[in-house]
């Protein structure tokens, strides 16, 4: 009730969803391991978040780093309020693609191999690669510090070597 | 599979190569969510209005009953005092009148003012 009428009108931030919806909904995706319908909510409920509060955007950020940050929050508030935090198949949506190409069974070992990695380490590698943020921006939208989000890198790139290096056939 | 991925590799793979979705009625559902939202917060703006209205009539109420409490006490107090200043057996039946209708306007307006208060 308190907050101001956001600045912008129904048409603009239409045309913002437009614009904004595929990259959030990538990054709601990957960060509930695949589950699309629960993405796809958490993404509508950002949109709702960013339009109420749309006024407190200050423009030092990119809009996408400010809605990544909105959407990240949105699925942190919904896995504190899920007590039975059930992975899922990180891989079931490659799985079910029909493309069985050894690019693509790359790709899914790699998918299955960033399930295995501890939450902060994966989130880090799925916003600083798979969202294409700089370190920087991936930082502002996870809310650590800089070196924090360098070491979860770096220890998640290792991580990750190691687990695809121990699958060799 | 390779047995060792150089970093490049790794990056490759990491940030893969997710086509952009398309929007299948997502942007209409947000935009109804949107509606939702804004003729929610317009509701609750309404109630919350409409509950300090309320509020300030009460308060308005309240300030009138203790305006006329008082009013009570004063004139209850101008007509008994007097009187009870006096000697008792100098009083004639209207003063009694008097002193008796002072004392329970006194009386009425405490009792009043007080049950206000619990």
């Amino acid at each position: 009730v308190s907050d101001a009428a956001p600045p912008l009108h129904a048409a603009g931030f239409e045309a913002l969803v437009r614009e904004h919806q595929s990259r959030v909904r990538q990054q709601l995706r990957r960060l509930t391991h695949g589950d699309h319908a629960l993405a796809d909510d958490l993404a509508q409920e950002t949109f709702v978040l960013a339009w109420r509060h749309i006024g407190s955007f200050r423009g030092d950020a990119r809009v996408a780093t400010w809605l990544y940050r909105i959407a990240y929050n949105a699925f942190l508030a919904h896995r504190r309020s899920e007590h039975a935090h059930e992975p899922l198949d990180a891989a079931h949506e490659l799985a079910a693609q029909p493309d069985g190409s050894a690019a693509a069974a790359q790709r899914l070992d790699v998918e299955r191999a960033l399930a295995t990695l501890p939450e902060a380490e994966r989130v880090a590698l799925i916003h600083c690669f798979a969202l294409d943020l700089s370190h920087a921006e991936a930082a502002e939208v996870l809310g650590w510090p800089l070196g924090t989000l360098k070491s979860h890198v770096a220890r998640g790139k290792a991580r990750l070597r190691e687990r695809l290096a121990a699958w060799k056939p | 599979m390779p047995a060792t991925f150089d970093d490049d590799t790794l990056e490759a793979l990491l940030r893969g190569d997710d086509m952009a979705l398309p929007d299948d009625g997502f942007c209409a559902g947000v935009m109804r969510r949107v509606q939702a939202d804004e003729a929610e917060r317009h509701a609750l703006t309404l109630d919350a209005t409409s509950a300090l209205t309320q509020l300030d009539r009460r308060a308005a109420r309240a300030r009138r009953q203790r305006r006329w409490h008082g009013i009570g006490v004063a004139v209850g107090s101008a007509l008994a005092l007097p009187l009870l200043a006096a000697t008792p057996p100098s009083l004639n039946p209207a003063q009694t009148l008097a002193l008796l209708a002072g004392l329970a306007a006194c009386a009425w307006a405490l009792g009043a003012h007080a049950l206000q208060e619990r």
